[in-house]
């Protein structure tokens, strides 16, 4: 007898034992696989097909640092985004890093918010800023964000933005004095690009494919010689943004003019900007005109020290001022009163909106930006609110790198409830009460009635 | 086949005949309703204030309504499903049932998979109860459809896969508290598994029977969360069978 329990019983624990194993095989392989069903309307878990085509032609392997806290929307919403990319390629590696408990590497990357993603090729690097701190989840376009990033990481020739020296520029070097241009600098490199000082002076013609010009602010005059390198360069189809602040730079004012934009002579005045934390100079702009480079963007800007843009209809050329001040702002061109400090808006001034940012494109050829202040990108104001995106935005743009691949964000449909407060009542009393009532009662008439029997 | 059917029909009259599923029906139904009010009137007063929509952008049917909604009636399967299946094995045992049914020539496989279909039976009632509310949802809002579907997938696995421990914990004991405290027990380990680790990439978080079901409730249906529910459930009524097989040589 205890022999033959002794045998069933080792073949019930040997049956138990191989159900588990082929099931936990199983589930391994299974959990590997990665088949998916999306059900939802939007598709909000597929990527799109352009997506698709960039993950692959990735080339080398691609090693993406998420840095998020340990838990969290936005670290969910993207782990949902990310999985559909890393399981389409092997290519991508994904790990996630908690700067609070890993703050050397945090520090290696100048991470400074939670949501911020590295995408690392071999010696190159772009960083993307995916927080949403409206939703707390992630950015809507954040797809767009990482995919044009990957692309971005595996095209062959890197673009190149050379910063004009040799006129006390403000220093592309300088990471922490308030009005260096170090942190910009940073910016750049994140999104992609090389940034490298260039030196006209020197003789050296402008490198026109792949690079983007960027003259930000000189002190002194640029020589004849140098108008007519950067002229002949922007004929040519060079692309370049200006940063010119008030009372400097006339000469390059009369070359832009060539190209339909107006830099006029004067500093923006705007009073209710103060209300919002900017002093009377530092207008603050939350209209943007309808443009590749403005499209989606709904960031409030501020242009300290900012003069006024504006464009002129030419043949041949788009052209477009991009970012307007607020109506209470004014054009002040009486610095004498200005630099008293009693200028006051007269009659004769131009009253708000004032572009402050305005951009043409000559065909195919040359894009030029131009925006009428340069310390809306100095390290002490680059990271207020929109500055930083409206500005790599642009410089995306004019390199020829807007919507490289643009994407329709994935969002959930606007959910709406049409019902009035005596439908909700009804509702309510009838699946809270008389449903259950329904059921208790029939339960009880049955058992009463089986009862009986 | 039709042993099969016998053994449903006779679970199912039992079920009916004595109050027990009646009052089952009768709280699930209140509880999720209850719950289902007070996210619909959370999204009301959502709808109506324009600083939310400020805050957050989104006003989301989906993940304001019917996510929580089916996130609650998630856990009052966790503490109903115990009770339906208590008694299923327990109860005969205890009433010397048992041995008829299994010396009969009725295959313990039959008997087991026809106690199952049965308790599931009762569990998508369940379901198709709490559906009125989705439906009224349908009618004056605009839920994701898509994502509805695949959130009742994911309940329907698993509340089967709680059924499934539910029966192999009434095949151990006799009392039936017993073996309702043994599953609660089993489940609310593998339910709060999860939270020990991340989910996904560790043993622990793939374990755990609520981080497969996240996938659903949000509208994507995995082949891993389905596998894993399959498996539990087979694991279940496999167990269930071997231990009641077991009693013939014990």
């Amino acid at each position: 007898m205890k022999r033959r329990r002794l045998i069933y019983g080792t073949n019930a624990l040997i049956s138990v034992l191989s159900v588990c194993g082929i099931l936990i095989i199983l589930n391994y392989i299974v959990f590997r696989s990665d088949i998916r069903i999306d059900m939802t309307e939007g598709k909000l878990f597929t990527v799109s097909d352009h997506t698709v085509g960039v993950i692959g032609n990735i080339d080398g392997n691609v090693e993406m640092l998420a840095f998020f806290k340990d838990v969290g929307m936005d670290r969910s919403e993207f782990q949902d985004l990310i999985k559909e990319y890393t399981r389409r390629s092997g290519k991508i590696k994904v790990r996630f890093i908690n700067p609070d408990k890993e703050p050397g590497i945090a520090k290696k990357y100048d991470i400074k918010e939670y949501g911020t993603i590295v995408l690392i090729d071999g010696e190159q690097t772009i960083k993307l800023r995916l927080a949403d701190h409206i939703s707390g989840g992630i950015l809507k376009n954040a797809e767009e964000e990482i995919t044009n990033a990957l692309f971005k990481l595996n095209r062959v020739v890197h673009k190149t933005v050379y910063f004009l020296t040799g006129h006390g520029e403000r220093d592309i070097n300088d990471e922490l004095e308030p009005e260096g241009l170090g942190v910009l600098k940073a910016a750049l490199r994140d999104e992609g690009y090389d940034v490298e000082e260039f030196l006209l002076l020197r003789g050296d013609p402008l490198p026109g494919k792949d690079s983007v010009l960027i003259v930000s602010a000189p002190k002194q005059a640029l020589s004849l010689k140098e108008i007519t390198d950067i002229k002949t360069y922007l004929d040519k189809g060079g692309k370049a943004v200006f940063l010119i602040e008030p009372r400097s730079g006339s000469e390059l004012v009369s070359i832009l003019k060539s190209y339909g934009l107006v830099i006029a002579d004067d500093i923006i005045i705007d009073p209710s900007s103060k209300l919002e934390g900017g002093g009377d100079i530092a207008p603050i702009v939350a209209e943007y005109a309808h443009h590749d480079i403005t499209e989606g963007f709904r960031f409030a800007t501020i242009f300290p020290y900012s003069r006024s843009v504006g464009v002129v209809e030419q043949d041949g050329i788009d052209s477009a001022v991009i970012a307007n001040t607020g109506e209470y702002s004014w054009s002040e061109s009486n610095f004498e009163l200005f630099d008293q400090g009693v200028a006051q808006q007269e009659e004769g001034d131009k009253k708000g909106p004032l572009g402050v940012a305005a951009v043409i494109e000559n065909g195919d050829k040359s894009r030029i930006a131009v925006f009428g202040s340069v310390d809306f990108v100095s390290n002490i104001f680059i990271d207020f609110s929109g500055n930083r995106d409206l500005f790599l935005n642009t410089v995306n743009w004019v390199a020829g790198d807007e919507n490289l691949i643009s994407i329709r964000p994935r969002a959930a449909k606007e959910g709406k409830l049409t019902i009035t407060k005596k439908q909700t009542n009804i509702i309510f009393f009838f699946t809270v009460v008389l449903i259950p009532a329904l059921i208790f009662f029939s339960g009880i008439g049955i058992w009463w009635k089986r009862r009986r029997l | 086949m039709k042993s099969l059917y016998t053994i449903v029909k006779r679970e199912l009259r039992s079920y009916f005949a004595s109050p027990l599923a009646y009052i089952i029906l009768v709280v699930f139904q209140v509880i999720s309703a209850r719950f289902f009010f007070l996210y619909l009137q959370g999204f009301l007063q959502f709808q109506f204030d324009p600083s939310y929509q400020l805050q957050t952008g989104d006003l989301n049917l989906n993940n304001l309504v019917v996510l929580p909604y089916f996130g609650t009636i998630s856990i009052v399967l966790l503490l109903i499903v115990p009770l339906i299946t208590m008694r299923l094995i327990a109860d005969e045992k205890k009433n010397y049932t048992a041995e008829l049914l299994f010396t009969s020539p009725l295959n313990i496989r039959t008997i087991v998979f026809g106690k199952f279909a049965a308790s599931l039976i009762l569990l998508i009632i369940m379901l198709l109860l709490s559906s009125i509310n989705i439906f009224v949802l349908m009618v004056h809002g605009n839920p994701d459809f898509g994502a509805v579907i695949s959130g009742y997938v994911g309940l329907l696995l698993l509340g089967a896969s709680f059924l499934s421990v539910g029966i192999f914990a009434s095949s151990l004991t006799e009392n039936q508290l017993i073996a309702a405290v043994i599953s609660f027990g089993v489940l609310l380990v593998l339910w709060l598994v999860g939270a020990l680790s991340d989910a996904e990439s560790s043993v622990l978080g793939y374990i755990s029977v609520i981080n497969h079901y996240e996938d659903f409730s949000k509208g994507l249906i995995e082949l891993k969360d389905v596998v894993y529910y399959l498996s539990l459930i087979f694991l279940g009524l496999f167990l269930t069978y071997t231990s009641l097989d077991s009693e013939r040589w014990r």
